[in-house]
């Protein structure tokens, strides 16, 4: 499977900069988590850390695992993943938090099956894109593909996760550009998508278009335009956003400092140690703090895009577009709701924000790219 | 893969790579936006969210007399007050859990949600409980401290609340702080008050509250200070931060009051009011007196009945109190001695004979002879038939006669322009107290006044009543020429009305003898307050010199540096002759020796006291003229080296010596040290030989 070469050759600046991504996690979550159980404190931080662990060791595994493998068991981990997607929609088996059919709970443990969702669906788009290479040509060969990508968001819809469910759309677009596919019409279907969606909401603010959403969740949609905007003079919809405005704002660009964030200790901030952890960054580490992270994070997804670039294997480095895919669109969609650019949708910043189940999608994603790294030369011509 | 998939597949990350590049960068320009840019206005939009800022109260003041005693002071006591709470469950939370510490103490979950919906200022913290210092102030504080994080929004302050350790004692003088009120506030400079504060109501809590100093002010209020708070999202104090502005507390008020005299001058007047209660009139319950230093106008001593308790006023007035200081007849808020003005009754004799004196040739020793009434029409009564009556015995027997002669002779003008230069019927000057009345001197011309707007007064009545007669004439159904004849009778009414008050007024408004008469012995319109007599009693004893009179000694920083001394303040050199007023005296003095209407009060009195009695007619409605009096008194001691003076009324009292005069002997004998003439019921026992009626 592997020698000592391919570990020689592996690409550490990807590992160092994940570890220290790591690392700045747990600092990030020992001031973010710090006290949202008052009477422990250490609460959230603890399990962060058990996370990070756990994390690791998956990690590790998925790494050493051959990632064409899975190309062979494909019909399995679709179905593995169809019926997490579709178990989790029925009372009994699914508990509902934050209004949503999303979790899991197994005792101590909550599971979040669309988090792990998006790493199977990876996988399975990759091996379904391979076999399609070259014919991705026009719309019409292009039309299996959105049906593929249909199924998981239509369940990940039902939950309903709007957040999780373009982050499926993000995967595709990515994934179908690293395949190949016709770049002008997957561009021409983003504009589409995106202009579509803003003409609807236009047509329904300004002439009265029905739309099938209730005020409140078109409201969450379009309220970082105008936060303030919300119906209750920013104590609505809008408040989380303008919070999270002050917290970034009033950090400054060295920050107030590990723990000095008054925004997120006091509470002002809701979500502090999930979704808007980026705010809480923002505000007791800065500007400069804030740039660096993204900086982490951009150096992590262009080694990624390296390996993906060495692999020499469509496959593999349409697994590790996917992944940057993914990442990429997290943290786009984390940072720029707390910065007010952003719809709010509420899906965790990859690896910073505290849960379990984001950590672990994330780490076994990080992984596949070592995986795809350490298997790179195991077809020779 | 072959060549041209890995050049396509080497392009294509550089295009992910770029765009997520590119768009990081926009992140990175939106943080720099937030951060640096626009840094300022988040920071304090930051601040006000987690800070709260508020107003700390100033210690007030403390009101002292003379000798250190204090009157007026204040201590702290515990306010609990709850944030406002936007949110509608945290809020309702809040209450329930509030209530579940405080239920025991009295506060219930209606009581306290009543309070919050109740608050007129909705968007800041409701008072829930105000407790004194004390012993379940700190249980139920320490209670609170113990469940706070279950309450949030919850603030325990301490703010100090005013007490009166004396109570009674010079609670006129002293007088009370309340809420500060919408007249009020549209007085005060907005910037120093707000509509929580309290403000001084009366006495000198209402006149020394504040006073401009440069650019700078000084008084009992002090300067409000300024308390950070820093809390989190549910308003709940995180922790007390320094002062962003400490309070200044108020300045010390130091009072010329002289504890000893001040309470020997109440003991005594509540036993002679009990005394008069009991043998003379049920009635009685109200007096003034006024004792002052006679070479620098200094007030040692000030009371008024009905008591008034400047403590009642803390916390609020019960049903009782508010019946007690309102709706009575008696009226118990007002400072009688500087408020109410009295006939003086033959206390003006002194002045009468003055004026005499000054204004004619007649020797003291020139006497008359009183028969019991004056010689002259309307032949007022004398109380007695004197017989031969010089200059002196008219004062010290109180002739009626003689005094009614001498102010013939002296006229009224004489009379009423010497009054005037005692400071009777005009401001007295003493600015430490509001409501300080003028009384009033009659004159010619303010009778004239008087007497005419009386007749516009019926004029207009008049007037009306023609009106209303035509009106109503105009209304009945008869022809015009009827009308007409109606009308023209009314008419002439109406003028047969204003020709016959017109006619009486004419008399009215003119100054007529019997006025004179009525003046010089103290009766008729004239009406002054007893720190009138008493420094008009004052200017007499120390030769001339009217004194501003005052009761605050100096003002002390909180930290007791002198802020502001007063100093004795010439108001007027009255125009009398050393000589008469030497001969005046000694009238006086004869007040307290034999033959002497007071001669039973003094007659073994250690210090030589020169005095005199009045009765003076109560002139209110229901009353008996011929046997309801109220009781006067004027003295000053000793007689051949003046120190203090006295004037005192007691209402019902019938005899001036009896009454009002046996409180000034247990005031002087306090006064000079002379312990054992200090009891007043050994006083009333005296029976007077020669009592005026």
């Amino acid at each position: 499977m592997t020698d000592n070469k391919q570990f020689k050759e592996l690409d550490y600046a990807y590992l160092i900069t994940l570890f220290l991504i790591l690392v700045g996690s747990a600092i990030v979550q020992a001031t973010a988590s710090y006290g949202v159980v008052p009477n422990d404190p250490y609460y959230y931080f603890q399990r962060h850390l058990f996370s990070i662990g756990t994390g690791l060791v998956l990690f590790a595994v998925i790494a050493m695992i051959n990632y064409r493998d899975y190309r062979n068991y494909s019909r399995l981990i679709y179905v593995g993943m169809f019926l997490m997607l579709v178990l989790v929609l029925v009372p009994g088996i699914g508990s509902v938090r934050n209004n949503a059919r999303s979790w899991f709970v197994l005792g101590p443990l909550t599971l979040q099956p669309a988090e792990f969702a998006k790493v199977l669906f990876i996988v399975l788009f990759a091996d379904f894109l391979d076999k399609r290479k070259n014919h991705l040509e026009n719309l019409w060969q292009l039309i299996p593909c959105f049906i593929f990508l249909a199924i998981p968001v239509g369940l990940v819809l039902m939950q309903p996760d709007m957040g999780t469910s373009l982050v499926f759309f993000a995967i595709t677009f990515f994934m179908l550009f690293a395949a190949g596919a016709n770049p002008k019409i997957l561009f021409g279907l983003l504009v589409l998508g995106l202009g579509s969606v803003i003409l609807l909401l236009f047509m329904h603010y300004q002439m009265g278009l029905p739309l099938p959403l209730e005020d409140y969740q078109l409201m969450r949609f379009t309220v970082f335009l105008d936060p303030y905007n919300d119906g209750k003079g920013g104590l609505g919809a809008g408040y989380n956003i303008i919070q999270s405005l002050i917290a970034i704002g009033s950090g400054g660009l060295y920050g107030k400092g590990f723990l000095q964030g008054t925004q997120s200790q006091s509470n002002f901030l809701p979500y502090h140690h999930t979704d808007f952890v980026f705010a809480v960054i923002g505000e007791e580490f800065g500007f400069i703090g804030s740039i660096l992270v993204l900086v982490f994070f951009l150096f992590l997804m262009y080694r990624a895009l390296m390996i993906a670039r060495k692999s020499l294997d469509l496959y593999g480095a349409v697994i590790i577009s996917g992944v940057v895919g993914m990442m990429f669109f997290h943290i786009l969609e984390s940072a720029g709701m707390a910065m007010g650019v952003m719809p709010i949708t509420g899906i965790p910043f990859p690896i910073l924000s505290s849960g379990g189940s984001s950590m672990w999608s994330n780490m076994a994603a990080l992984g596949l790219i070592i995986s795809v790294d350490l298997h790179k030369k195991t077809i020779r011509f | 893969m072959n060549k041209e998939t890995t050049k396509n597949m080497v392009n294509r990350t550089r295009v992910i790579l770029a765009a997520i590049v590119a768009i990081f960068m926009l992140l990175g320009v939106r943080l720099f936006y937030l951060q640096i840019q626009t840094n300022a206005m988040f920071t304090d939009r930051a601040e006000r969210n987690t800070l709260r800022f508020v107003e700390v109260e100033a210690t007030r003041g403390d009101i002292v007399g003379a000798d250190g005693y204090v009157y007026a002071t204040s201590k702290p006591s515990y306010v609990v007050t709850l944030a406002y709470i936007a949110d509608k469950e945290e809020r309702e939370k809040a209450i329930v859990n509030l209530a579940g510490c405080m239920e025991k103490y009295g506060y219930s979950e209606e009581d306290i949600r009543e309070m919050v919906t109740g608050n007129a200022r909705k968007f800041e913290a409701t008072e829930i409980a105000s407790l004194p210092w004390g012993l379940e102030a700190m249980e139920m504080i320490s209670e609170l401290s113990e469940r706070r994080e279950a309450l949030p929004g919850v603030v325990i302050k301490t703010v100090p609340i005013r007490s009166y350790p004396l109570g009674t004692l010079a609670g006129h003088i002293i007088g009370h702080t309340g809420p500060i009120n919408e007249s009020e506030m549209e007085n005060v400079d907005p910037e120093i008050y707000d509509m929580n504060d309290k403000i001084g109501k009366s006495g000198v809590e209402r006149t020394y509250e504040i006073f401009p100093a440069e650019d700078d002010y000084y008084g009992l209020k002090g300067n409000k200070g300024i308390q950070k708070y820093q809390v989190d999202a549910a308003s709940r104090p995180l922790q007390e931060m320094d002062f962003s502005i400490a309070p200044i507390p108020g300045d010390t008020v130091v009072l010329t009051i002289e504890h000893n005299l001040q309470t020997t001058l109440e003991d005594a007047m509540d036993a002679v009011i009990l005394d008069v209660y009991e043998n003379e009139s049920d009635k009685a319950g109200s007096a003034a007196g006024v004792l002052i230093e006679v070479d620098t106008g200094k007030i040692l001593a000030m009371a008024s009945r009905p008591t008034f308790n400047p403590e009642d006023f803390v916390d609020g007035l019960t049903q009782e109190e508010v019946d007690y200081y309102y709706r009575n007849e008696m009226r118990p808020e007002i400072n009688k001695a500087v408020a109410s003005a009295y006939p003086p009754g033959s206390t003006f004799k002194m002045l009468t004979g003055m004026a005499f004196l000054e204004n004619s040739n007649y020797s003291p020793n020139y006497a008359i002879n009183c028969t019991g009434a004056y010689w002259e029409k309307p032949h007022i009564a004398c109380w007695n038939v004197h017989g031969q009556t010089n200059y002196f015995e008219a004062i010290a027997q109180s002739c009626n006669s003689y005094m009614q002669f001498a102010g013939q002779i002296a006229g009224i003008d004489n009379i009423a322009g010497l009054a005037t230069e005692f400071g009777l019927g005009v401001d007295p000057g003493l600015t430490d107290l509001p409501s300080v009345s003028d009384g009033f001197q009659a004159n010619p011309e303010n009778k004239f006044d008087l007497q005419e707007s009386y007749l516009n007064m019926r004029l207009n009545r008049y007037k009306r009543q023609y009106e209303e007669k035509v009106e109503d004439i105009n209304q009945q159904e008869i022809t015009q020429e009827e009308k007409e004849t109606l009308i023209e009778k009314a008419e002439k009414e109406r003028e047969a009305s204003e020709k016959w008050a017109n006619g009486i007024f004419a008399f009215e408004k003119t100054w007529q003898a019997y006025d004179t008469y009525n003046t010089s012995i103290g009766q008729g319109m004239n009406n002054y307050t007893m720190l009138q007599l008493a420094n008009y009693t004052a200017t007499l004893a120390n030769g001339g010199t009217r004194y501003r009179p005052y009761l605050v000694e100096r003002i002390e920083s909180p930290q007791g540096e002198l802020v502001w001394q007063s100093e004795p303040e010439i108001l007027q050199e009255v125009t009398v002759s050393e000589e008469t007023m030497a001969l005046t005296r000694r009238g006086m003095k004869e007040v307290t020796e034999p033959g002497g209407t007071s001669y039973y009060l003094y007659y073994d009195f250690p210090i030589e006291v020169a005095a005199k009695t009045g009765t003076a007619q109560t002139g209110r409605a229901g009353d008996d003229k011929s046997t309801e009096f109220h009781g006067l008194f004027v003295a000053f001691a000793p007689y051949d080296n003046p120190q203090v003076a006295f004037a005192g009324i007691v209402e019902y009292g019938r005899h001036g010596g009896s009454s009002a005069g046996v409180i000034a002997r247990s005031v002087f004998a306090e006064y000079f040290g002379e312990e054992d003439y200090k009891d007043v019921n050994a006083a009333n026992d005296l029976n007077s030989p020669l009592v005026e009626e």
